[in-house]
C-alpha cells in the first residue's frame, strides 16, 4: 500500500526510466505478495484455523539404555489387576541436576541413573529397591526436607516408602512410618495438604477385589472380559499426616477425605480458586470425580459438583483414568483435563469466573472419543508458551478385538497442539506416535537439561519408551527449579509466574498428575519468540512471595525461598 | 348541443375477455366436481365414510375393519390411515396408531396436524428418535401452533437433548404464555444446559406474577448459587432458596441448594440446619450426605465428621451394588439370589417403594420358592406396627419404576 501513492504520482509523467522503475517496482511487489502467500502461517488468531505444528518424536529408550519390560502376563484374558498398568518416574535421585528414572513394575520396579550423556544405568541393586509386589503408582517427594527425594510408591494390597539416604541408597521405612497399606493403591501425591512446611501423602485406592469377587465378566457376546468397576466395592482415598518424625498419622476422616466417591485412578494438585492453599482432584473410574478444595489447616471439603467438575459433557460419571492442570487458555485460571473409556470424549473442563464448564468438542478434543485414554500431561513441546496435550491410550481388554472388532487393544499416543486455546491433532508426530502401545503411565521431563521435554510412557505390554522431540523448533524457555526453605523443600503448592514481554504464564509445582506417574518437578516455560523474562514471580505454600529478575533464558534457574 | 344517450355496451375485447373467464370458471367448477366425484367414488373414501357411519353407531370393530379394507383396497388414500390411527390412539395401541399415522403422512406430506399426531403416537410408544423427527417435521409445517412447538420441545426434553428442546419449547411458550408445564420444561432445559443467564431472564418476569411458585424459587436460587459469590447474590439467593424449602419442604434440591447458599456465604451452623432437615427426608442422599460433611469441615466436629463420612462410605458402596445387580438382572432376570438381593439393598437404602416393586417381581418369578416368601415375610413385617401402605405410600423419595410397576395383587394391564 505504502508503495502505490508514489507509483501514481509518478505515472503522470512517464519516460524511459519511469517506465523501467514501475516495472521493476510491479516485479517486486508481485514477488512480495507470491513470497507472502507461501510463507508459514504464524499461528493463527483464529482458534479453528487448521494450522498444525508437526513434531518429530522418536523412541530412544532402547539407546538410552532404559532396558525393561512389562510382557509378563498371562496368556488368557487379563483380569483388572493384570490390565491396571504401572507408572513411571522421573527423579533426581542422587542431587546431581539431571534428572534419573524410576518404572514401576512387577514383581519389582527398577531405577536408571542419567549419565548426562542421554543414556541411563540401571542402578535398581545399588540404590537397594528390590522389594517385590504388585507395585502400581508412584510419588516422589522429599517428606523430611532433607534435600534428597524420597519415593513412595503403591501397589496392590501393598506399598512401600523409600528414604533416600543421600549416597545413592534407599531405605524401606514404610513399616516405621506408619504407612504399611493393605488396599490397592493407585496414584499418589505428595501434598503440603496443611502449609506446615512438610509434605503430606495422598494415597488413591482402587476397588475391593479377591476371593468371593468374580475376575471376569461375560461380554453382550459371551466372550469373558474383566469385569467393569461396578461390580467390586469402592475402597477410599486416605491423606497421610506428616508428623515431623518420619511418620505419618492417617487424617482421612479428620481432613474431610472420607467423602470421596471412590475408586480413585488418578490424583493432580493444584491451586484452583488462586486462594493460595493446595487443593486437589481425583479422577474416578466409573463414579463421579473428586474436587477437593482446601479450606486451610489440612481441611478439604468436596467441591465437585459445585464446581462442575463430577460428571463429564453427558452428565454422567465417567472412567476418570488420568487427571492434569494448566492454564490451557491463558485466562490466568487453572483448567483440568481427564481422560476416560473408549466412547467417552475426554473431559477438558474450562474454568471460567469461579466454575469448570466443559469444552472438550469446542476445544478440539473430540476426537479422543475413539481411545481409551490412561495417562495425560500438559506440555509444551514446541516452546511457543501454549501448553500442548500428550494422551497414552490403550485398552483395558486383551481380548476386546472378539467382541468390538473395530477397537484396537494397541492404540497410539496422541498428541494435540494448542493453537491460542484450540487443539489441532498433531497428525505427523514422528515414528513414536504411530506406534500402537498398550499406554498406562506417562511422566514429562528434560532429561537432558535442554529445555527439550522428553516422555517417559509405560507401553504395559512391552518396554518403556523415553521420547525425544528431534524437531523443538527454535522458541526459547525457562525452566524454573523451586528449593522451599519455610515452604516444602520441593515447592510443591507453589504457584511461579513467569512474565516476558507481550506475554506471561504461570503454573503450580507438582510432581502428580497423569497415571500412577511423577514428572519433572521443575517447572517449564515456553516463552515463543521472547529471549529475556521480565519477572519471575513465587507464590511459596508459605504464603512468602519472591519476585526475581533473571537474566538470560533457556536455561534453568533455581530459586531458594528467602 | 345535446348528446343523445345512448346504452354503453362493453366493448367486444372486454365480452371476449368475459366469456372467457366464465368458460375456465365452468371448467374449473366441472373439473373440480368430477374429483370430488371421483375421490367419493373411490373405494378409500367409501370405506372411510362407512366406517364413520359404523362408528357413529357405537361399532367401532366393525368399523376398524371398513378402514382396514379401505386401506387394502385403495392404499393410496390416506384417510382410513388417519382413522385408524385415531382408533389405535384411543384404544392405546401407539405401536399400531404410530404406523398408521406414518403411512397417512406418506401420502400427505404437508399435513401439519397429521405428523403431529403422529409424533405424539410414536412418543407414546417409547420411539423417540421417530417422535422427534414427526414433531419436528410438524413444527416445520406449522411453525405457529403452539403444540407442534411444545409437543417437540417436550419430545426432545424426553430424548435428553435439552438444546434442541430449549428453542421450541420457547417458541410454544410464546405462543401459550399461559401453559405452565410448557414454562416449567424451558426453564428446566435452560438450567440443563446451563444456560443460566436465559433462565434467569425468562424466571424473572414470571417470579414477578408468581412469588411463591416454589419451583420456580428453587431455579432462582440455583442459578443465585451458580453466580460470583457477592454478598448480594447469596442474600437473595437464599432468600429463594428458603421460600422454595417453605413450598417444597421434602425437596432434597431444595435443602441442598440452600445449604450450599448458606456455606459459600460462610455460615455452615445454617447450613448445617438446611442439611440435616434434608436427612430427615432421605437419609441416605449422598448430596445431603456431602453437604453435612463439609459443614463439619468447617465447624471442626470431627466426631461428626467420621459419623458422616462412614455412612456416606456405606451408602456410597450400597449404591455401587445396588447399580451392579440391577444390571446383572437386565441381563439375567431369573436370578433370584441376587434379585433377592437387589431388593434387600433397596429397601436397606429406604426406598420403600421400589422395593416393594423387586419383591411383587420376585413373587411373580418364584412364588413358592421359600428363600422368597422368608424375605417376603421379613419386608412386609417392617411395617406390622404401623400401617404398611401408608408407609409405602409415605415415601415421598422412593421413586417409581419405570415400566415394571407390578404389585402383587395386581396382574400387568394389557391394552
Amino acid at each position: 500500500m505504502k508503495h502505490s501513492q508514489p507509483r501514481r504520482h509518478r505515472a503522470q509523467s512517464p519516460g524511459r526510466s519511469e517506465a523501467i522503475y514501475r516495472s521493476l517496482t510491479l516485479i517486486l511487489a508481485g514477488l512480495l505478495l507470491s513470497t507472502a502467500g507461501c510463507a508459514p502461517r504464524k499461528p493463527a488468531n483464529h482458534p479453528r484455523s487448521p494450522a498444525v505444528r508437526r513434531a518429530d518424536f522418536v523412541d530412544i529408550a532402547l539407546r538410552s539404555g532404559l532396558k525393561f519390560s512389562w510382557t509378563n502376563h498371562s496368556r488368557g484374558p487379563w483380569t483388572n489387576i493384570e490390565s491396571f498398568g504401572c507408572g513411571c518416574a522421573f527423579v533426581d535421585y542422587d542431587n546431581d541436576g539431571w534428572m534419573d528414572i524410576l518404572l514401576v513394575g512387577r514383581p519389582r520396579c527398577a531405577l536408571f541413573h542419567n549419565n548426562h550423556n542421554g543414556t541411563f544405568t540401571d542402578v535398581t541393586a545399588r540404590a537397594g529397591i528390590t522389594q517385590e509386589g504388585a507395585w502400581t503408582g508412584v510419588a516422589v517427594g522429599d517428606y523430611d526436607n532433607d534435600g534428597y527425594e524420597d519415593i513412595y510408591v503403591s501397589g496392590f494390597h501393598c506399598s512401600m516408602l523409600l528414604h533416600n539416604d543421600g549416597h545413592g541408597g534407599f531405605k524401606d521405612v514404610t513399616r516405621r512410618a506408619g504407612l504399611n497399606e493393605t488396599q490397592w493403591g493407585t496414584s499418589c501425591a505428595w501434598i503440603d495438604a496443611d502449609n506446615d512446611g512438610r509434605l503430606d501423602l495422598l494415597v488413591g485406592h482402587y476397588v475391593i477385589t479377591g476371593p468371593g469377587y468374580p475376575k471376569f465378566c461375560p461380554s453382550p457376546t459371551g466372550v469373558l472380559l474383566g469385569c467393569r468397576p461396578e461390580v467390586y466395592p469402592p475402597q477410599f482415598p486416605r491423606l497421610y499426616h506428616n508428623n515431623g518424625n518420619g511418620t505419618f498419622s492417617n487424617v482421612t476422616i479428620q481432613s474431610g477425605l472420607g467423602m470421596a466417591h471412590g475408586k480413585a485412578l488418578a490424583i493432580q494438585t493444584g491451586d484452583f480458586d488462586n486462594d493460595g492453599k493446595t487443593d486437589f482432584y481425583i479422577a474416578n473410574d466409573g463414579v463421579a470425580g473428586d474436587m477437593f478444595h482446601n479450606l486451610g489447616g489440612g481441611r478439604f471439603e468436596n467441591v465437585s459438583f459445585q464446581q462442575g467438575t463430577a460428571f463429564d459433557a453427558r452428565g454422567l460419571a465417567q472412567a476418570g483414568m488420568g487427571v492434569d492442570f494448566a492454564d490451557y487458555d491463558h485466562d490466568g485460571t487453572l483448567d483440568m483435563v481427564v481422560t476416560a473409556f473408549q466412547n467417552e470424549t475426554f473431559s477438558l473442563y474450562q474454568q471460567r469466573a469461579g466454575l469448570y464448564s466443559l469444552t472438550s468438542t469446542a476445544a478440539g478434543l473430540a476426537s479422543t472419543t475413539g481411545y481409551l485414554g490412561f495417562g495425560v500431561k500438559f506440555f509444551d513441546y514446541d516452546n511457543d508458551s501454549w501448553p500442548d496435550l500428550v494422551f497414552a491410550n490403550g485398552h483395558v481388554y486383551n481380548n476386546v478385538r472378539q467382541v468390538y472388532p473395530n477397537v484396537g487393544f494397541r492404540q497410539p499416543l496422541l498428541l494435540f497442539h494448542n493453537d491460542h486455546g484450540y487443539f489441532h491433532r498433531v497428525v505427523d508426530a514422528g515414528p513414536a506416535f504411530q506406534k500402537k502401545i498398550v499406554g498406562r503411565g506417562i511422566a514429562v521431563g528434560d532429561v537432558m537439561n535442554d529445555g527439550n521435554q522428553e516422555l517417559l510412557v509405560v507401553d504395559y505390554d512391552g518396554r518403556p519408551m523415553l521420547i525425544r522431540n528431534r524437531r523443538p523448533g527454535h522458541n526459547h524457555w525457562l525452566g524454573v527449579k523451586l528449593v522451599g526453605a519455610r515452604s516444602n523443600r520441593d515447592g510443591y503448592g507453589a504457584r511461579v509466574t513467569v512474565r516476558w514481554p507481550g506475554g506471561k504464564s504461570f503454573a503450580d509445582c507438582s510432581a502428580a498428575g497423569s497415571y500412577l506417574s511423577s514428572m519433572d518437578p521443575r517447572l517449564h516455560f515456553g516463552l515463543a519468540g521472547a529471549i529475556k523474562v521480565t519477572a519471575v514471580e513465587v507464590r511459596w505454600p508459605s504464603g512468602h512471595v519472591q519476585t526475581l529478575h533473571p537474566r538470560g533464558v533457556d536455561r534453568y534457574i533455581t530459586i531458594r525461598e528467602s | 348541443m345535446k348528446h343523445p344517450e345512448s346504452p354503453s355496451k362493453p366493448p367486444p375485447m372486454m365480452r371476449r375477455a368475459v366469456a372467457v373467464v366464465c368458460a375456465i370458471a365452468l371448467l374449473a367448477a366441472l373439473a373440480f366436481l368430477g374429483w370430488f366425484w371421483g375421490a367419493w367414488r373411490r373405494p378409500g373414501m367409501r370405506h372411510y365414510l362407512q366406517g364413520m357411519t359404523l362408528l357413529s353407531h357405537g361399532n367401532s370393530r366393525a368399523a376398524e375393519q371398513e378402514w382396514i379394507d379401505g386401506v387394502e383396497q385403495d392404499p393410496n388414500d390416506y384417510h382410513c390411515y388417519a382413522e385408524l390411527g385415531d382408533y389405535y390412539a384411543q384404544l392405546r395401541l401407539y405401536d399400531n396408531a404410530a404406523a398408521c399415522y406414518h403411512a397417512a403422512c406418506d401420502h400427505r406430506p404437508r399435513d401439519g396436524n397429521l405428523r403431529l399426531r403422529w409424533a405424539e403416537a410414536e412418543q407414546k410408544s417409547g420411539h423417540l428418535d421417530l417422535a422427534a423427527t414427526a414433531a419436528s417435521q410438524a413444527y416445520r409445517l406449522l411453525p405457529n401452533d403452539a403444540k407442534a412447538a411444545g409437543l417437540y420441545g417436550l419430545i426432545e426434553t424426553e430424548a435428553k437433548r435439552p438444546n434442541l428442546a430449549v428453542p421450541a419449547l420457547r417458541r410454544a411458550y410464546q405462543l401459550r404464555p399461559t401453559d405452565l408445564l410448557l414454562f416449567h420444561k424451558l426453564i428446566s432445559d435452560e438450567m440443563d444446559v446451563l444456560d443460566f443467564r436465559a433462565a434467569e431472564a425468562d424466571l424473572a418476569p414470571y417470579l414477578r406474577m408468581h412469588p411463591v411458585d416454589a419451583q420456580a424459587c428453587l431455579w432462582m436460587a440455583q442459578i443465585d448459587s451458580h453466580k460470583p459469590l457477592t454478598r448480594a447474590n447469596l442474600s437473595e439467593g437464599i432468600k429463594f432458596a428458603r421460600r422454595a424449602l417453605t413450598g417444597l419442604p421434602t425437596s432434597i434440591p431444595a435443602c441442598t441448594t440452600l445449604g450450599e447458599l448458606y456455606l459459600n456465604a460462610n455460615q455452615p451452623a445454617d447450613a448445617l440446619a438446611a442439611y440435616q432437615a434434608g436427612q430427615k427426608i432421605d437419609p441416605n442422599s449422598e448430596a445431603i450426605l456431602r453437604g453435612l460433611s463439609n459443614c463439619y469441615v468447617r465447624m471442626g466436629k470431627t466426631a461428626d465428621l467420621a459419623r458422616v463420612s462412614a455412612h456416606f462410605q456405606r451408602v456410597l458402596t450400597r449404591h455401587d451394588r445396588i447399580t451392579t445387580l440391577q444390571r446383572m438382572l437386565d441381563a439375567d432376570p431369573h436370578d433370584i439370589p441376587h434379585a433377592l438381593e437387589l431388593a434387600r439393598l433397596v429397601n436397606e437404602d429406604g426406598r420403600y417403594a421400589l422395593a416393594r416393586d423387586y419383591y411383587a417381581r420376585l413373587a411373580h418369578a418364584a412364588p413358592n420358592d421359600p428363600r422368597v416368601r422368608r424375605a417376603l415375610t421379613t419386608f412386609y413385617s417392617q411395617f406390622d406396627s404401623a400401617n404398611p401402605a401408608g408407609a409405602l405410600q409415605g415415601s415421598a423419595l422412593a421413586p417409581i419404576s419405570k415400566n415394571k410397576s407390578a404389585p402383587l395383587s395386581i396382574p400387568n394391564p394389557t391394552p
